[in-house]
């Protein structure tokens, strides 16, 4: 059964990430797309035109891949951010992370700075607000669950005022436009260039969360508990928010505010492998990347201009959880 | 002899101005069942805390086997001092077996996951204690008594040479308060110094043990309680301090239990 599921984990979001690349207004078929992959490994004689393969190396691909990490980041965070406040209603975006994240990029968009800038100033000021939230937190050289939520509120509140300047300062014609296309969120600019931007703080985060699997289910029954039981908890607990900040700052610095992803996955991985976080981080990594991808795809096929993520997520997202909270009454199991 | 596992020193302590206690000495010595006894609100808990290390002294020192208690890191703290706490909010639905696994934590280091060692470690636990039937249930959704049952087990696999527990048979059926109690006594039994708050001074017998008793006055009193003493003191509250226990140490001296009025049917854990 474990091992099932392990294999499921893996495969399935592969399986979805080969569809992704041959579905499209383009048509390429899926023949094709495997032979032009395989092409990068063996010398394969090109009878497909040149077009197709730019779209699929040079578009698709980069932009399913970022759909997955992305997608996978927002999810392991959320389930790890679920466990350490204990709270079922906690996302990747509690501590004001999105929030600065979008204030950093409308300024950069305000001030036309280009792609790249916006990146980085959305990454920095997204990573400005947790810090700044943490510094709130803090009492006593400790970081009491509920002084983070509190300041996390107040932190957010703070940067969606200057956001809202922002928009106010806005040329309506131009820039208004641009950022709240941007806010709402889109997988479009990605290349190969922005992957090689946002992967490297994803995988970092991700990878550090993986570590402390176990300790992160000693940290959810509760900080005095995980302390008798030898846990760290305020080093713990560090160890997360940076990991998860790099994790949702690379993020929606590069594809605007995607909602709900990391507040519906985790339950949803909860549901299929139970409690443990050991499993349950895995599981929401690989749901995660799935649902992303599948939203990307319909978000660039269903209609001529291509949806906004943070539109399709919420629209998905939101029935999904009102079902789920109806069916569990707000309970865990 | 018996070696003293806790050694408390003049320790005092208080939030803000608000004295909890002060000048307490106080020693546990392995094996045995100290009972901390008094009414709600007079700091049987806060005392409890400061031994877990949880809080900080104001004043004087606490050692753990021979070693300060402050100077220790949480998990090394975690390997000498269980406690399980009176108010636990269950929140995922972990299996009883999991919940059991958490007590080898301070083994695993930081970055650390349980082994298959670990898992047999808790699972024999499990047993001993007579649960095994119910280690792949939520432990969520078990009763009251069976899930304090379990965070009794998880004490356990922490191997401590400590535990300290906060009213443990409070809210318990009578049944479970037995099995509760017997398996404090098991405890006791394998060389484990154990403290254990409660406001039923019955609970004070059961061990053969003493008494610590917290007084609203802030006084604490140590020794083995007599049932006259106990009986005096539920009717008129005002009695005077040697009324209520066997007193201090010095009293202690020449009263073994056996010799105290009305205990003699209290047996050695």
């Amino acid at each position: 059964m474990r091992r099932w599921a392990l294999i499921a984990m893996i495969l399935v979001p592969l399986a979805v990430l080969y569809v992704s690349l041959f579905v499209g207004r383009f048509t390429v078929p899926a023949a094709d797309v495997a032979r032009i992959l395989a092409s990068r490994l063996w010398p394969i004689a090109r009878d497909w035109p040149a077009s197709a393969e730019t779209i699929v190396l040079q578009i698709r691909l980069p932009r399913a891949i970022l759909a997955m990490f992305v997608g996978a980041g927002l999810s392991v965070s959320g389930a790890a951010f679920q466990g350490m406040f204990r709270n079922p209603l906690v996302s990747p975006d509690i501590l004001g992370v999105s929030a600065a994240s979008g204030f950093g990029a409308a300024l950069a968009l305000l001030l036309s700075r280009g792609a790249f800038a916006l990146e980085l100033v959305a990454f920095l000021f997204g990573i400005l607000g947790v810090g700044l939230t943490y510094l709130l937190a803090r009492t006593y050289r400790s970081t009491p669950v509920l002084m983070l939520v509190l300041s996390g509120v107040i932190v957010a509140a703070f940067f969606s005022a200057l956001l809202s300047g922002a928009k106010y300062l806005a040329d309506p014609d131009s820039k208004l436009p641009a950022i709240t296309y941007w806010l709402l969120g889109s997988l479009n600019g990605s290349s190969m260039q922005t992957l090689k931007l946002v992967l490297p703080p994803i995988i970092l985060g991700g990878a550090g969360l993986m570590l402390v699997r176990w300790p992160l289910n000693i940290l959810s029954m509760g900080d005095e508990e995980a302390r008798s039981l030898g846990v760290s908890t305020d080093r713990l607990k560090g160890i997360i928010i940076v990991c998860t900040t790099l994790i949702t700052a690379a993020a929606v610095s590069v594809c605007g505010i995607v909602g709900w992803v990391g507040l519906v996955i985790p339950h949803l991985a909860r549901m299929w492998v139970g409690p443990d976080h050991r499993a349950l981080l895995p599981a929401a990594c690989s749901i995660g990347a799935t649902y992303l991808l599948l939203i990307d795809d319909v978000a660039r096929t269903a209609s001529a201009s291509e949806i906004p993520l943070g539109i399709l997520t919420a629209i998905v997202g939101a029935p999904f959880f009102a079902y789920l909270l109806r069916k569990t009454q707000g309970g865990w199991q | 002899m018996s070696q003293s596992l806790v050694e408390v020193r003049s320790a005092g302590f208080r939030y803000a101005t608000r004295v909890i206690f002060e000048a307490l000495d106080l020693d546990v010595n392995a094996g045995e069942v100290l009972t901390v006894l008094g009414p709600n609100g007079c700091g049987k808990s806060t005392l409890l805390r400061c031994l877990a290390g949880e809080l900080k002294l104001s004043e004087g020192s606490i050692r753990i086997d021979g070693e300060a208690l402050e100077r220790l890191d949480a998990p090394a703290r975690a390997r000498k001092v269980a406690i399980l706490f009176q108010e636990h909010q269950p929140t995922f639905p972990f299996s009883a077996l999991d919940v059991v696994t958490m007590g080898r934590t301070p083994y695993l280091g930081t970055f650390g996951a349980p082994s298959a060692h670990d898992r047999q470690l808790a699972e024999q636990a499990l047993e001993q204690f007579g649960l095994l039937h119910l280690k792949d249930r939520a432990y969520t959704a078990l009763s009251g008594g069976e899930r304090q049952l379990v965070l009794l087990c998880r004490t356990l696999v922490q191997e401590p040479d400590v535990i300290l527990l906060d009213e443990p048979t409070a809210h318990l059926d009578f049944k479970n308060q037995v099995r509760c109690l017997e398996l404090i006594g098991m405890l006791a039994g394998r060389g484990v110094a154990l403290v254990s708050t409660s406001h039923d001074p019955n609970h004070a017998f059961l061990f053969a043990g003493r008494a610590l008793l917290m007084q609203a006055d802030r006084s604490v009193l140590i020794g083995v309680p007599s049932i006259s003493s106990i009986a005096l003191r539920s009717r008129r509250p005002t009695v005077s301090r040697s009324g209520f226990l066997a007193s201090p140490e010095r009293h202690l001296a020449k009263t073994s239990p056996s010799a105290v009025p009305g205990s003699g049917c209290v047996r050695r854990a």
